[in-house]
């Protein structure tokens, strides 16, 4: 049927075959062209730009460890907050930031510090080009209260949670009309109001979808999808809608609370907004344990510095504190999500899970630690330390005035900060850990160089007329009276400062020193938070530091426990630990030990390797024959601590520590003048279980005014139960070659194999389950 | 001749350099496809690699069946097959299956069908059809050099047959496949003859139409943003509203640059750990595969690549241009012209220097209707080649 068509003009048929090879061939050659321009002349480039763009690196933050007490009660832990943060990427858009900022004020009650300091943090990523999102707010009101943790409920009657003045509402955001959600509990759906005549979207201007009628009449915009009401009355259940602005209320402080994480999820598309739930540091505990747990807060520049690729740039830091100490146990190990971005969607390339943090438990005692905060309370300011003298645990560590870590590790509001840092009262140092003028409570040092040195015997006795003349000056004695001729036992009792003057002048002040180190002053105790060291000044320290250079009336101060000799509280207990459990001089320690979330042990502290103060059981027992005498004797100063039922050991120390501040109230100024109050205490003797410090700043008499406070705080811990009776007595055997007719003395450690002497240091009270 | 000598000169018509390195070709084509296919999937999961190697069968029964079959048989049945595709198309349209914003696809149980592939085919003997039996109707036309081609009004029914199925097409929507239905009627078109005038009269509409078609609403938002993105490359587009960048992720058409880009000369070798990111490369499947080769393979593998397209090209014009039987000439012009373009225009996408258009790439892009189709289209040449451009 068809025949060749051979008639074609070939010719002109091949030369245009041969064109459109040749147009095919180019093509290929500018693929060819393309491609190598691409692979090869910008291949690196491509490379490098491809192997940053790609990928986005998420942290997956680490659950910081939580801190106990030793019984397992949680004083510090993470608990999960909601949170709005801008993404400023967003906002570029100035009209836009202004919409949310606005927007973002009515919902959240933001003040007009709160909203300045958002435009400045949006105004400095914009210029620095940055992404990070900015943090708004991290207590999102949701369903729990933010002051007591109630869950939030709705007002029963739903016309009550309309907003009738209870409050003074702040006042409406200038860019909608008084605009109120209107909620409907029915159905969940919120509504905003709006004119029955209005045809377009006030938030697009998209044409709205009517529906319904009547008082039900409403509108959805088909963009947005928000929905419009024209009454009060839902239009899908023909309930009343309540308007959301506090529409919850707290069934515990009855405080009234817009269900502000709800409104912001009913906004719709709010740009740059981003609602997520963190983990926020809570303190149970805050005024009673601040200095001694700290607090956390964000990271600085500088500590990205020093530590890179450990925090992320909103991690968190410990403060002060354990928190501050143990901040590499506690904060455990970030973990690493990589994600690979695509256009359309993002997928998960590696991940690294990450490692939660130990929690530790401490030595302290949460309760007593209340106890010593409840009866500290009404000082003006001091420290309390309580201390187990034969392990070095740590059972109370108190500063006073204290600090709510909450409030630290948060946001401070202005109030807040300009109360703490004007506070005359400083409740920002941990006093326990500070060192000020000890006083007499000095005085154990003195006497056992005094001992040691020979210079004096327990008989040894000078005369005291309530001065002491040397070298031109007239050094006091507390008793202006004098407390005449006195010997060891009866100088401490009264705390004879011309008794000590005397010792201290043989001594000379580089001996004194040397026994002042071997009691631990001067250095650190090596406890896990930051301490003060304290000064025991050498003739070469005073030639050094002071302008007059060492004078040896200064001996005489410093064997009282003054001149420029410091001490903290904490080192002041370790030295009576010393004298409690014999010559050992223990490491105070506050952590217990640290486990993982599975309550492994992981690390049990172990009373690290002491060395002891050289000390025989004599000179022991003639220290503490007199700090007995201090307490129990009828003349001693520390009578304030007498305990009927087990006998305490203690000594009252008040310290001359007059200053002057600089604008100082005249109420302040009275108070700086002064003098330091301290009491220091161990008990039961024999085998004490327990050393307590107290010290008042500024507290006035050591006997007065500490003394009690160190019995109410002995009470306590023998009411919460931490006196451990003695076993019952073995009924001494008669042919038992035991000295005396007073009963064999168990040979406990820290007590030495003391032999009674004629000073009835042992009172034998051998009562069996003599716990009262 | 008689029938054995017809079948002796088939077989060595086979056995010619030409004609064997395109069968090399093929198979390197195909054996390509399952390698890139494989790595797609290795990236980006999904079921396609198991459906391409499903299609392979079936395609190259198919391949074998178009080599040997009657060309005549062909030629009759140009029109219903024609016909088929096009009604197949307005099927689509009606209970079509969606997928990314765009009804492309029938789906019988398993399996999608893409009639816009068949569709190609369809033009492609429905116009070899067309011209060779116009021609023949007016045997006696002598030809000055211009009379011999095609006057406008010669193209108007040629034309009417094209743009039947183009907006059945382009409302799809599914530009790329318009344009390379267009390019190839126009490349067939052209290589017969077209008078001086009637080719300006044409291009002159084509430059109307186009800005016509841009405002119009028949091109795409997206498809208008990407022209935007190759004119400007700091070009973002920002939500009016919010003053938003619309796309802070990287565009496809920056991820193809780097992924390119990456290849170097000799590649990152397979699933290399340095292309992780092709997991989140959009139509890794698909449009850009190319790009995932390129990475994969370096400018060297796109060469050897390129070569076999270009090989098949040229093998398609010459068979064409050895065609006794215009309908041949035009069969094979029309295939040569559809790889031609399709790898010219996928290629010149992936590489950034033409707009993003959706046109797969030959036997290597995921898709079972077009792997089909191009091998039947291949199995026609062939079959051709055998004969020599005899029916």
């Amino acid at each position: 049927m068809r025949t060749h068509d051979e008639h074609e003009d070939a010719g002109a048929l091949r030369s245009r075959f041969g064109l459109l090879a040749i147009v095919f061939t180019a093509c290929f050659v500018v693929l060819l062209g393309r491609l190598f321009y691409v692979q090869i002349v910008r291949g690196d480039e491509y490379r490098a730009a491809a192997r940053t763009s790609f990928t986005t690196t998420e942290r997956l933050p680490a659950r910081r460890g939580e801190v106990k007490d030793r019984t397992g009660v949680v004083l510090a832990k993470n608990v999960p907050v909601r949170r709005l943060r801008l993404a400023p990427d967003k906002l570029l858009k100035p009209a836009v930031q202004a919409a949310v900022i606005t927007r973002l004020a009515a919902i959240l009650e933001l003040t007009h510090e709160d909203e300045a300091e958002i435009v400045d943090k949006l105004a400095l990523a914009h210029e620095g080009n940055r992404s990070d999102p900015i943090l708004v707010s991290e207590r999102l009101v949701d369903d729990q209260c933010p002051f007591d943790g109630a869950t939030l409920e709705l007002p029963v009657d739903p016309r009550a949670g309309a907003s009738g003045g209870e409050r003074s509402d702040p006042p409406p955001p200038s860019d909608v009309d008084a605009e109120h959600l209107l909620f409907c509990r029915e159905c969940g759906l919120y509504n905003e109001p709006i004119a029955a005549d209005a045809t377009f979207c006030p938030h697009d201007r998209s044409r709205l979808t009517w529906a319904g009628e009547g008082a039900q009449r409403s509108a959805t915009c088909p963009k947005c999808k928000r929905h419009f009401a024209t009454s009060g009355v839902c239009p899908i259940d023909g309930q009343i809608m309540s308007a959301t602005q506090h529409n919850l209320v707290c069934p515990v402080c009855k405080r009234r609370f817009t269900n502000q994480v709800a409104v912001l999820e009913s906004q719709g598309d709010l740009a740059g907004v981003m609602v997520d739930t963190t983990l926020m540091r809570e303190y149970t505990q805050p005024f009673t344990l601040a200095h001694t747990l700290g607090y956390i807060n964000r990271v600085t520049r500088e500590d990205l510095e020093t530590n890179p690729g450990v925090y992320p740039i909103d991690g968190r830091k410990g403060r002060a504190g354990i928190e501050s100490a143990l901040e590499a146990i506690l904060r455990g190990k970030s973990g690493e999500v990589e994600f690979l971005m695509g256009t359309n969607r993002t997928v998960e390339n590696s991940r690294r899970p990450s490692e939660p943090g130990f929690d530790v438990w401490l030595t302290i005692d949460a309760r007593l630690q209340r106890e010593v905060r409840d009866i500290l309370r009404y000082q003006r300011s001091g420290a309390a330390v309580v201390m187990e003298p034969n392990t070095g645990e740590i059972l109370a560590l108190y500063s006073h005035p204290g600090f709510d870590p909450n409030a630290w590790s948060g946001r401070l509001s202005k109030e807040e900060w300009t109360s703490i840092s004007q506070n005359p009262y400083d409740p920002l140092h941990n006093k326990a850990v500070t060192a000020y003028a000890p006083g007499s409570v000095y005085k154990i040092v003195t006497a056992l160089g005094g001992l040691r040195e020979h210079i004096i015997t327990p008989e040894t006795t000078y005369f005291c007329p309530g001065h002491y003349e040397f070298g031109g000056r007239d050094f006091g004695c507390h008793l202006k009276t004098g407390h005449g001729t006195v010997n060891l036992r009866s100088a401490l009792k009264g705390s004879c400062d011309v008794y000590f003057y005397k010792v201290a002048e043989q001594l000379g002040i580089d001996r004194l020193a040397k026994y002042g180190r071997e009691f631990g002053f001067g250095a650190p105790t090596g406890i896990e938070i930051a301490e003060s060291v304290g000064i025991v000044p050498t003739r070469k320290w005073y030639d050094e530091t002071t302008q007059l250079k060492f004078q040896p009336g200064l001996t005489l101060s410093v064997g009282i426990g003054q001149g420029s000799l410091t001490a903290t509280p904490l080192q002041v207990a370790r030295s009576f630990a010393v004298m409690a459990n014999g010559g050992r001089l223990v490491q105070p320690r506050l952590v217990m030990r640290y486990t993982d979330e599975s309550r492994q042990e992981e690390q049990e502290f172990l009373p690290v390797d002491e060395r002891r103060v050289t000390m025989t059981p004599d000179e022991h027992a003639f220290i503490e024959d007199g700090l007995l005498a201090v307490v129990n004797d009828p003349g001693g100063t520390g009578k304030a601590a007498y305990d009927e039922l087990l006998k305490v050991a203690g000594k009252t120390g008040t310290a001359e520590a007059a200053q002057s501040r600089i604008g100082a109230t005249p109420e302040i100024a009275t108070w700086l003048k002064e003098d330091h109050a301290w009491f220091a205490m161990y008990a039961p003797v024999p085998d004490p279980q327990v050393v307590i410090v107290v010290f008042v700043e500024h507290g006035g008499s050591g006997g007065h005014d500490a003394g009690p406070l160190a019995r109410r705080i002995f009470e306590a811990w023998k009411r919460l139960g931490l006196y451990r009776a003695p076993p019952p007595e073995l009924e001494p055997d008669p042919l038992d070659g035991a000295p005396g007719g007073s009963g064999a003395v168990p040979d406990l450690p820290g007590n030495g194999a003391a032999t009674p002497t004629d000073h009835h240091l042992h009172d034998l009270q051998a009562t069996p389950g003599g716990a009262p | 001749m008689q029938r054995s000598e017809l079948s002796r000169s088939q077989r060595s018509a086979l056995l010619e350099p030409f004609n064997l390195l395109a069968l090399l070709s093929i198979i390197g084509l195909i054996v390509a496809s399952l390698i890139a296919q494989a790595d797609a999937h290795y990236y980006a999961g999904g079921k396609q690699y198991e459906r391409h190697t499903v299609w392979m069968l079936v395609g190259s029964a198919a391949f074998l069946l178009a080599a040997v079959i009657d060309l005549r048989f062909i030629e009759r049945g140009a029109y219903l097959f024609y016909g088929v595709c096009v009604a197949l198309l307005l099927l689509t349209m009606f209970v079509g299956t969606t997928v990314g914003g765009s009804t492309r696809w029938l789906r019988l149980g398993e399996i999608n069908i893409q009639a816009s592939e068949f569709v190609k085919l369809g033009v492609i003997i429905a116009l070899a059809r067309f011209l060779h039996q116009r021609r023949e109707r007016s045997p006696g036309e002598t030809a000055t050099r211009q009379e011999g081609k095609y006057r406008l009004s010669d193209l108007l029914a040629p034309l009417g047959l094209v743009l039947v199925p183009v907006p059945l097409i382009l409302l799809q929507p599914d530009l790329g496949t318009t344009l390379m239905v267009m390019f190839v009627a126009a490349t067939m078109l052209a290589v017969e003859g077209i008078q001086r005038r009637a080719a300006m009269i044409i291009m002159v509409c084509t430059l109307i139409v186009i800005p016509v078609a841009w405002q119009s609403g028949l091109i795409q938002e997206y498809q208008k943003d990407r022209v935007f993105k190759l004119v400007d490359d700091r070009w973002e587009k920002v939500d009016q509203a919010t003053g938003v960048i619309h796309e802070n992720r990287r565009t496809q058409a920056e991820q193809a640059m780097w992924a390119i880009g990456s290849g170097g000369l000799t590649g990152q070798g397979r699933k290399s750990a340095n292309a992780q990111r092709l997991k989140v490369f959009p139509e890794v499947h698909t449009d850009f595969i190319s790009a995932m080769v390129a990475e994969e393979f370096g400018f060297l593998g796109l060469t050897v690549l390129l070569f076999m397209f270009w090989w098949l090209v040229m093998w398609g014009l010459r068979t064409a241009l050895d065609s006794r039987e215009r309908f041949c000439r035009l069969l094979c012009t029309g295939v040569a012209a559809l790889f031609g373009w399709q790898v010219f225009v996928n290629v010149g996408m992936v590489t950034g220097f033409l707009p993003v258009v959706g046109v797969p790439l030959p036997f290597l892009s995921y898709g079972g209707s077009a792997f089909l189709t191009l091998l039947m289209c291949l199995g026609l040449v062939l079959n051709i080649a055998r004969k020599r451009g005899r029916m």
